[in-house]
């Protein structure tokens, strides 16, 4: 069953585990998908949207958002893969070792924002 | 007095339709943690998450002219996303009915996770194009 099974180089790994884990760990694939999502809305509404804010700061938040709705789900991906083949062979799960690039990308651009509508329009 | 039909197989052995108790979905959980049915509803918000985004990409992409990529991209991510729900309905159903009758996870495999992916990355890329102003 496991060769047919996309990717091989989880599913040719280990054992089936429990199904609920492997559940548990789609859904926080999911998570990071849908966290992508709201990256690319959050960067396409700062242009679609006619802010009184500094142009510069609002296209350094929108860079910031779109870069990081590129990387996130790639991360997504390789986090899970991660995961799956841990579980697979009854190891502990990876922690999340880019959350804190994310963190510190989020709070630029969060920030970008901020410093930008007090700005201004210059 | 149970009512369960998971209970009685040999009551539906002879059906050549799935047995009662898949069909039966809401009366016959896996596990009681639902991790299955929390999957497919985490399935359900991300694919509307993903139509909202591909709308929102479409609406706006064409505005600065004649931008074709990110609209169709918008486009595409809409499409996908009406197929998506309705096969997130059937891959429920499908490994509910594994899930009960072999206890594993049968063929569900990773596929549908990098299709996401795919048009994930493709809508932030018709964003960035949108907001580049290409």
């Amino acid at each position: 069953m496991s060769d047919s099974r996309f990717p091989r180089s989880v599913y040719s790994v280990g054992q089936d585990p429990d199904p609920r884990f492997s559940l548990a760990n789609e859904r926080t694939f999911l998570s990071w998908i849908r966290t992508s999502l709201a990256f690319v809305a959050a960067g396409v509404a700062l242009e679609a949207v006619n802010l009184p804010m500094h142009q510069a700061a609002r296209i350094t938040a929108t860079v910031v958002f779109l870069l990081l709705a590129i990387i996130v789900p790639l991360y997504a991906w390789v986090q899970w893969s991660r995961n799956e083949r841990a579980l697979r062979q009854n190891k502990p799960p990876k922690a999340p070792n880019m959350a804190a690039l994310i963190s510190v990308l989020l709070f630029v651009a969060v920030s970008a924002i901020g410093i930008g509508l007090i700005i201004g329009v210059n | 007095m149970s009512t369960n039909p998971a209970e009685h197989p040999e009551e539906t052995s002879n059906s050549e339709t799935q047995p009662e108790y898949a069909q039966n979905l809401a009366e016959n959980v896996y596990d009681t943690g639902l991790a299955l049915e929390r999957t497919a509803l985490a399935w359900q918000r991300t694919v509307m998450a993903l139509c909202v985004v591909g709308a929102l990409v479409a609406r706006y992409g064409p505005r600065m002219g004649e931008r074709l990529l990110p609209s169709s991209f918008g486009l595409l991510a809409i499409s996908a996303s009406i197929g998506l729900l309705i096969w997130v309905r059937w891959r429920y159903k499908k490994t509910h009915y594994q899930l009960v009758e072999h206890h594993n996870l049968g063929t569900r495999d990773a596929k549908p996770l990098i299709v996401v992916v795919v048009l994930v990355v493709m809508s932030a890329l018709a964003g960035t194009l949108y907001a580049l102003r290409f």
